[in-house]
């Protein structure tokens, strides 16, 4: 009774505490409120697959303020060298209004739904960054706000405005207010290279692989038509596709993204032990531990959530691996011992061989000499292939692809579209250090008829290129394959 | 009794909830993180550290607490790195278990002797130090034991390893430049939470934590005392953040409005724009691969030419020119405790001044500015320290995590 007595105001005390927690993160959120775009995912929407999705509950700053700054730094440090790069003495993203900033890549890096921007290079140290219409997260990055705009930026009061300034007159179209005196603005700065965020050749829907929305150029036709209007015949003439512009801009990185794309190595690294923990041969099944696959020890791969776990059996996937030894075993059977080192070494080649200076598809097939160099064969496809001209030799088959802030950057593969490859690796590009692996067990490729029976495993970890080489910002998954008594 | 014993537990309790709300906790390195940044300090900085200093084999003798140990471990022993001159420096501990997955072999300490004749190193680091430093950890009867070990052909070929060990640790891998950011990022959260607990009138000093100053215009200073701040102060709280080895401290400044006031006075503007603009001086124009004084005399002249003088210590110069805003640097070094004092330094004084700056290191950009006012009177000046932690990369300075954006204002 005692106990019960003490146990109920424990109890009291625990829902107290967990709306006392309630209320202090309603404060915290209030803290963190601004006029616009005041939550990371205002701008951040549709993408999250692919973007930094790094912002764990423990997270020292507020998201807001630590995105704004990768903003100003990238405004910094990265916007005068693509535009210098590539030549452009302006470059004009027009974001469509209403559609939530859609498809359009770059909300994130101007920090809007709906805008319509210009950066020009007048020289000195730093670009002119004006928000020439519309609203963006952060006021304090640009150079100016809408001081050029002669109606208020916020939808419907643009046409409040003008029906005030102009009684009885009829809005021809609400996209072409947008637009009134952006010429005589873009005249006073007298660009000869324009570049507007309109694709010629890319396919950036294809590129950007992301799991809820393509992303496009982010302009409408209207808006173009619009922009051409407005720009008048001789500045309309020099505009030019900002495709490549574009994924400069979005390729490169500034130290706070390293930082954000190593918060990966303060998530909890220890579960993928707990995960393999607990198990107990012939009781705990796959959907246990939170999936699969399991091979066991004659070679067959088992997916379903409801197969039990056997000794010999070889689990898990790029999460980590472990292996659980049969009666008398001590350690793991010589066919994994091999396969295990042979992965170490594939690993080593890429950590020695991956550096600044070449394009994605540079590197993979400078990776691809490399590893049958080594005594591997490459492979192009993420499968195994029984008719290569040695099957006991292990095949490779690599897919680094961009990670932190979506996929519209180099990747080492031969998967995604060609200018995927054609794009250079830069300074600390970080992406997946993801990879497939088979190796031909003889025994149980003789035990199968020769049906091509093998191990294989597949790896994501991170990996970023600095000017020393490759490095590794957090913890791999996949260190070790741990050993179930 | 008992009821009473209820209502502690859930005072406390709810206390402990909101406390651990509010305060965010500083960042656990796992072990899976030590050992990343252990063996990516070994591929990536440790090759370039002893071929830098010449040296082909380093050994450092552990006993006890040492500056180096969660770079080399924790055990008493004996930790060897061989310069073969391939793209890895071999690893060995003798007489101590180590991190399996970061060392290649492991022996007695009776074997150091034919280990290292086997390899016939022409230069041997060992870690001591001609001169008072931290790094001079081995003891006298080590030594003896180790250069009896070597013989006479390899005791004779010991160095001291005090610049190799600088050197080692000022190098910075990636894992370690996203702690530093995470770091800087929990400090600057709680220099904002500091600032908004003062009541002007009311909080002195001393309530606040971290080093706490005001000065006066005359320059007299109350740091951390029993002061009340007071309208007109501008207040500067510099604070720390730690994660095991690891440390770095910034700083935020704000500003007391007086009666009357809504915003920060032309002043206080004046002065912030001074901030700004030796930022961008000092962002432009530090480049990795000099040393800390070369640096400083290359920022000197470029601070001296955008009108600014600057002065060797933190105090004003009442001899120079009246009109002229000062400026004083101390840019140490920041991240790894034990390399606050023994790095480079870009400053007029310290060991560090003559050491390299290497890419990717991680250091305070810690400068003072004394702005005269002279429509206040003569010899009357504001001051304000500014202490953000940044990195130098091959475009020059960047800020990992959000520096100072503003002066705060305190109401």
């Amino acid at each position: 009774m005692r106990n019960a007595q003490f146990c109920l105001p424990l109890l009291g005390a625990l829902f107290l505490s967990q709306d006392l927690n309630a209320q202090a993160q309603e404060q915290l959120e209030e803290q963190f409120l601004y006029d616009y775009g005041d939550r990371y995912e205002d701008v951040m929407a549709n993408i999250s697959d692919a973007n930094y999705g790094t912002f764990d509950a423990q997270y020292p700053d507020d998201p807001v303020k630590i995105l704004n700054h990768v903003r100003r730094e990238r405004f910094y440090l990265v916007l005068p060298e693509v535009m210098r790069d590539r030549n452009i003495d302006m470059w004009i993203h027009v974001i469509r209004p209403w559609a939530w900033g859609g498809t359009d890549p770059m909300r994130y890096e101007f920090g809007t739904k709906s805008a319509v921007l210009v950066f020009t290079d007048r020289g000195g140290d730093q670009i002119e960054k004006v928000v020439f219409q519309g609203e963006v997260q952060d006021p304090a990055a640009y150079d100016m706000v809408g001081e050029r705009y002669m109606y208020e930026s916020l939808q419907d009061y643009e046409l409040m405005n003008y029906s005030e300034a102009n009684r009885g007159a009829q809005v021809e179209s609400e996209l072409a207010l947008r637009f009134e005196g952006l010429g005589e603005f873009i005249a006073e700065r007298d660009p000869r290279r324009i570049a507007v965020n309109y694709v010629d050749t890319l396919s950036l829907a294809e590129g950007s692989e992301t799991f809820t929305m393509a992303l496009g150029d982010g302009i409408s036709y209207t808006d173009y038509v619009e922009l051409t209007k407005a720009l008048g015949e001789t500045y309309a003439a020099r505009m030019i596709s900002a495709e490549y512009l574009m994924l400069d801009y979005l390729s490169r990185r500034v130290a706070s993204e390293v930082v954000l794309n190593g918060a990966r190595g303060y998530e909890e690294i220890n579960d993928r032990r707990a995960r393999f923990d607990n198990i107990v041969p012939g009781v705990t099944t796959l959907g246990d531990i939170g999936g699969g696959p399991a091979t066991d020890k004659n070679g067959n791969q088992f997916r379903n959530s409801d197969y039990v776990i056997q000794r010999g059996d070889l689990i898990g996937d790029w999460r980590g691996m472990a292996y659980v030894l049969r009666r008398n075993e001590t350690g793991l059977p010589e066919h994994i011992e091999k396969f295990w080192a042979e992965d170490r070494r594939v690993r080593k080649i890429l950590a020695d061989n991956i550096k600044l200076g070449m394009t994605g598809g540079e590197m993979l097939d400078f990776l691809a000499g490399k590893l049958e160099e080594a005594g591997f064969i490459y492979t192009d496809y993420q499968e195994y292939n029984k008719y290569v001209s040695d099957p006991d030799k292990m095949q490779v088959h690599l897919d680094m692809h961009a990670e932190g802030k979506g996929v519209l950057a180099p990747r080492i593969s031969p998967m995604g579209p060609r200018w995927h490859w054609d794009m250079e690796l830069q300074l600390f590009h970080t992406f997946a250090v993801e990879y497939m692996i088979y190796q031909r067990v003889p025994q149980w490729d003789r035990a199968n008829n020769f049906t091509g029976r093998q191990l294989s495993a597949a790896f994501h970890d991170g990996g970023i290129i600095t000017g020393r080489g490759m490095e590794i910002p957090y913890p791999n998954q996949s260190n070790k394959i741990q050993i179930i008594q | 009794m008992f009821r009473k014993k209820v209502f502690l537990a859930v005072f406390c309790l709810s206390f402990v909830v909101v406390e651990g709300s509010a305060q965010l906790p500083e960042p656990t390195i796992s072990p899976a993180l030590s050992s990343l940044i252990r063996g990516q300090k070994f591929d990536v900085i440790l090759p370039q550290a002893m071929r830098d200093n010449d040296v082909d084999m380093w050994i450092q003798v552990m006993r006890g607490k040492n500056p180096l140990q969660f770079e080399l471990g924790y055990h008493d022993g004996v930790y060897i790195f061989s310069d073969s001159g391939s793209d890895r420096v071999e690893r060995a501990v003798f007489g101590a278990p180590g991190d399996r997955e970061v060392y290649d072999s492991f022996g007695a300490e009776s074997e150091i002797g034919q280990y290292v004749a086997e390899r016939n190193p022409d230069r041997i680091a060992l870690n001591y130090a001609a001169d008072d430093s931290p790094f001079n950890t081995i003891s006298a009867t080590d030594r003896a034991k180790i250069i009896e070990a070597l013989g006479s052909k390899y005791g004779g070929r010991v160095v001291s390893a005090r610049k190799l060990s600088a050197d080692f640790l000022a190098g910075r891998s990636m894992a370690e430049i996203a702690l530093y950011g995470r770091l800087l990022m929990t400090s600057t959260q709680a220099i904002e939470r500091e600032f908004a607990k003062i009541v002007p009138g009311e909080t002195a000093l001393n309530d606040i934590d971290g080093n706490v100053f005001v000065r006066d215009l005359a320059g007299n200073e109350e740091n951390n005392t029993d002061y009340v701040v007071q309208p007109g102060d501008l207040i500067g709280i510099l604070l720390d953040a730690n994660a095991r080895e690891f440390s770095e401290h910034n700083g935020g400044v704000g500003y007391v409005l007086k009666e009357g006031e809504t915003e920060l006075p032309p002043e206080i503007q004046r002065i912030w724009g001074h901030v700004l603009k030796t930022r961008d001086i000092f962002r432009r124009n530090i480049e990795a691969g000099r040393t800390g004084a070369e640096s400083l005399e290359i920022l000197v002249e470029k601070l001296q030419a955008a009108g600014y003088v600057y002065i060797d210590r933190d105090q004003f110069d009442s001899g120079a020119d009246p009109e002229k805003t000062q400026v004083h640097i101390d840019f140490h070094a920041m991240g790894r405790i034990a390399s606050q004092e023994e790095a480079p330094r870009i400053s007029p004084t310290g060991w560090g001044r003559d050491l390299e700056i290497p890419l990717y290191h991680t250091f305070a950009l810690e400068y003072m500015i004394h702005m005269p006012v002279p429509e206040w009177g003569e010899r009357k000046y504001l001051y304000l320290c500014v202490h953000d932690g940044v990195m130098v990369t091959e475009r020059g300075i960047e800020f990992p995590a959000r520096p100072i954006q503003e002066i705060q204002i305190i109401r």
